[in-house]
Formats: C-alpha cells, sequence, structure tokens
C-alpha cells in the first residue's frame, strides 16, 4: 500500500515537470512567472560560483542543525522544570502564551538591532527560537502523558525528579520527534530569515544579493537546493525518530 | 500481615454534594493466601487498592503495617515502559545491588527468551507477566492488582491465574486483586470478599475451600460451581437491590 502511494507521488511530479518543461520550454519561454527549465538548469550549475554556495550551505546548515542538537538537549532539561511548574500551577504558563501572537520575524529584527550581522547571534537566535519551540511541545504534550506510567513509578519508589526525567521526558520524546519535523522547517526559515535582514553568508545573504541582481533563475535555483536539503534534513529526523523513538505509547 | 481498619472515603462533586464512595472497610491479609474483592462497577475496588497502595488518603480508617512493608500496584491498563525492553522493564527502579535474581524472576514469569524483546507491540499478557516480574523484582510485601484480565481472552486468562497461584505460593506473597469476574475471582483466590456499591461495602467473606492446586477441569466440578453460584446469587442480589 505504501509502496503504491510512493509511486503515485513519483507519478505525481513527474507529471509537473512535464507541463513545466512543455508550458515554459516551449509555450510560455518569456513570463514572469516561472523561468524557462533550460534556463533553471544552466543556473542550477552556476550558482555554486556565482554565490558561493558551498559556504552558503555550510553557515545555515550548521545553523540550524547545530541549534536543533543544542536545543533538543536544553529542552529536555528546561521542560523538566516547566512540566513540573505546570503540574502544581496549570495557569502560570497559560500566561505566557501571549508571546505566541508576535511574529517570529520580529524577533529576528530585534537580535539584528541589537547584536548587528553576526553569524554567532543567528545561532544564538535560532538555538533560542527552537529551544522555546521544544519546551511548548513538552509542556502541551505532557497534558496527554499516560498517568498509568508516572503513578507506576511512583509507586516502584522513585522520586518526583526520577520520574520526570526518566519517564515523563522519555515517554513523551516520540512526540517531540513528530514535532521536530515542524520546528526544523521553521528554523530553516527563520535562520534564511535572519540572514537576510542582516546580509550575512548563508542561503538568506544569498536571497538578498539574487533578489539586487535580479537573478530569477537564480532565485529559483537556490530554492531548489533549499528543497532538497530541507528534504534532506527532515528524512534525518524521520530516521532517527524510527530508529531510537520507535514506540506508541499507550492511551491514557 | 497487613491489617485494613476501617477505611472510609467520600468524594465532593461539582455541586457541593458529597457522596460516600467506601464504608468502613476492614479486612486482614495474611502471608501466602489470594485475596479478590468482587463487586460491580463502581464499588470503588479501584479506589481502596489505591488508598492501599498509598496513591489516595482515607478519610477515615488506617492501613496498619509494618513500614519495611512494600505494597506494590499492578493498574489494570498494561502499565510496562514501551521504551524499555522486557529485561529494563522488569529492573526499572532498582538499584545495580538488587540485580541478582532477574534470570530467576524471568523465568518463573515464562519470559526467557524475549529478555531483549521491546513490548510496545505486545499482547496484554505478555505485558502482563513484565509488569509482574517487575513488581516481584522490588520485593513486595503485597501485590495488588486492579482488573487486569478483563481483555484477556480465555486461555491467556487462565494461564496468567494459575502463573499468580504459582507465584503467590513459591514466593510466599499474598495478592489482593480487584475483579468483576466471579469465575475468575474463585479460580484465583483463596479468600473473596463481596461489596456492594454506593457506598462501597464489605457485605459477605467466602473463604474458598478448593484444592491448593487448581486445573482447569475444576470449573465443572460441584464445588466450584456450587461458589459459583452462591457469589453470582449474591452479587446479583446486590445489583438488584441498588437498581
Amino acid at each position: 500500500m505504501k509502496k503504491i502511494n510512493f509511486d503515485s507521488k513519483i507519478i505525481f511530479a513527474l507529471t509537473l515537470l512535464f507541463i513545466y518543461i512543455i508550458l515554459f520550454e516551449y509555450i510560455l519561454p518569456i513570463n514572469k512567472l516561472l523561468p524557462k527549465p533550460s534556463i533553471l538548469l544552466e543556473s542550477l550549475i552556476v550558482i555554486w560560483q556565482d554565490y558561493n554556495l558551498i559556504l552558503a550551505i555550510s553557515i545555515t546548515t550548521s545553523v540550524v542543525y547545530l541549534s536543533l542538537f543544542i536545543s533538543y538537549f536544553v529542552s529536555r532539561s528546561v521542560a523538566i522544570l516547566l512540566i513540573r511548574i505546570e503540574f502544581e500551577s496549570p495557569s502560570v504558563l497559560e500566561k505566557l502564551k501571549i508571546f505566541q501572537y508576535f511574529p517570529a520575524f520580529f524577533f529576528a529584527i530585534i537580535f539584528v538591532y541589537w547584536f548587528g550581522n553576526n553569524l554567532i547571534y543567528e545561532f544564538l537566535f535560532t538555538t533560542i527560537f527552537s529551544s522555546i519551540a521544544l519546551c511548548i511541545i513538552y509542556v502541551k504534550e505532557f497534558k496527554n502523558i499516560n498517568k498509568i506510567y508516572l503513578l507506576v513509578a511512583k509507586n516502584l519508589g522513585l522520586s518526583a525528579n526520577q520520574i520526570y526525567s526518566k519517564v515523563a521526558i522519555k515517554s513523551l520524546q516520540p512526540n517531540i520527534f513528530t514535532s521536530m519535523r515542524k520546528i526544523h522547517y521553521q528554523v530553516w526559515i527563520l535562520a534564511m530569515i535572519y540572514e537576510f535582514i542582516a546580509g550575512i553568508n548563508g542561503f538568506g545573504g544569498i536571497y538578498k544579493d539574487a533578489l539586487s541582481y535580479s537573478d530569477f533563475s537564480g532565485l529559483f535555483a537556490i530554492a531548489l537546493i533549499i528543497a532538497i536539503l530541507i528534504l534532506l534534513g527532515s528524512s534525518g529526523i524521520t530516521f532517527i525518530h524510527k530508529k531510537l523513538f520507535f514506540w506508541i505509547n499507550d492511551k491514557n | 500481615m497487613i491489617k485494613i481498619n476501617c477505611i472510609s472515603k467520600a468524594f465532593e462533586h461539582a455541586d457541593g454534594i458529597s457522596s460516600l464512595i467506601l464504608k468502613d472497610i476492614s479486612f486482614v491479609i495474611n502471608d501466602n493466601k489470594i485475596y479478590s474483592l468482587v463487586g460491580p462497577s463502581g464499588a470503588g475496588k479501584t479506589l481502596l487498592l489505591k488508598i492501599i497502595c498509598g496513591f489516595n488518603q482515607a478519610d477515615s480508617g488506617r492501613i496498619e503495617k509494618d513500614s519495611k512493608n512494600k505494597i506494590l500496584y499492578i493498574p489494570s491498563a498494561p502499565s510496562t515502559f514501551p521504551w524499555l525492553s522486557v529485561e529494563e522493564n522488569i529492573l526499572f527502579g532498582l538499584d545495580k545491588n538488587n540485580f541478582g535474581n532477574i534470570r530467576e524472576l524471568i523465568k518463573l514469569v515464562e519470559l526467557d527468551g524475549y529478555e531483549k524483546h521491546y513490548p510496545h507491540n505486545a499482547s496484554i499478557g505478555f505485558r502482563f507477566r513484565i509488569s509482574l516480574a517487575r513488581t516481584l523484582a522490588n520485593n513486595p510485601s503485597l501485590i495488588c492488582i486492579d482488573d487486569s484480565f478483563n481483555d484477556l481472552n480465555e486461555v491467556p486468562k487462565f494461564e496468567l491465574i494459575m502463573l499468580l497461584r504459582k507465584i503467590s505460593k513459591i514466593k510466599k506473597i499474598p495478592i489482593l486483586l480487584a475483579a468483576t469476574n466471579v469465575i475468575d475471582s474463585i479460580l484465583l483466590s483463596d479468600v473473596v470478599f463481596l461489596m456492594s456499591k454506593n457506598p462501597g461495602e464489605i457485605v459477605k467473606t467466602y473463604q474458598i475451600d478448593l484444592p491448593v492446586e487448581r486445573s482447569k477441569e475444576i470449573i465443572t466440578e460441584n464445588r466450584f460451581l456450587d461458589l459459583k453460584e452462591i457469589i453470582e446469587k449474591d452479587l446479583n442480589s446486590i445489583q438488584f437491590l441498588q437498581k
């Protein structure tokens, strides 16, 4: 069944590609909607040199994945504290929800304003964002945790801290990794926004340059490379999820 | 010996009206015996087990036991940790110094060969065996089991009942079971307490004078059928009176 699904996705993608080639290579070669396929192909080759793509890939991927890696461990520790607060006085964290209405874009601008265009602060910004996002997921998912696990752990004589770290946080890992794919995507966007605003090296910086050169096909070629990188990152997260956090928790 | 002494518990509803769930529950648990609390759904059996295990506080009455006594609880829903293997589940919460008899325990609950398996896709019976071994690894003075057999098919249910009898005799650990099924209770227990509902009270106690060694054939024997008839009749009359 999964194979049929996968095949149908490939057929759909190939159909779109076919329509794109026919429409924009032969019927509408000059337009402002999509670049001509042959020019896009050419761009995919030249952008590596024109925009120093290797450096951009190294910078943005390092920022994104190092932030996710660090925030995963930071959020695990902070979440224990937050879950305890949530468990003991449920309304405290509720009040912090006011911040969810602020666009993350605004915080990126503020960071650039405060600290200037520095790679370290981009990394700090994405790490803070992903840590907060993961902590929110922990607190949210804790409400649906199977209470039997906590009860049994308590009965076996574990301390409150041990119950939170060895049982609560552990049992939430599959849910965390389900959300991690979404957060991964958001961190990519935010890293690029930061680079775009600050005009520093990385994909965001390249986009700023491509836009200033009005490099129409370049914009699309860069997007294609970013899409492939995000897809690879997402597949990596799925792989870790299936390999390390393979279980399904019992329902309450 | 663990003494349950005049346990009462009431709950207050949102509208301020209080209802008595448990009323003056008293009984004594001795070594090497299996006890069942049988009663209609909502009689407060689970609540009583939770009070005995220390999860809930009684409004009045007390549990008299030695401070060293460990009362462990096996919930009705599967309680194995799905991220741990069978062996890791059994060792969960133990000091490294107490790892000694794990092989023997795994063998006792008939899980040898499955030490490295993960239980998240396993059957309820398999997971119950893990919970049982984990409980035994902690050297309990009493095991409280909450209606764990309801979702099991006949064959695995009977195997588990016989396993519990065997373990109780070998380890000399008393077991207190909350059950809704009369046949399971008679098969497993040495003593059955019949509970009423609203409030939950022990209305009758039955000594199950069946042989210590029990087999499946016992359910066709006259004494078993007599006991079943008596308890079911009493249970039905409680349910009828409460309607």
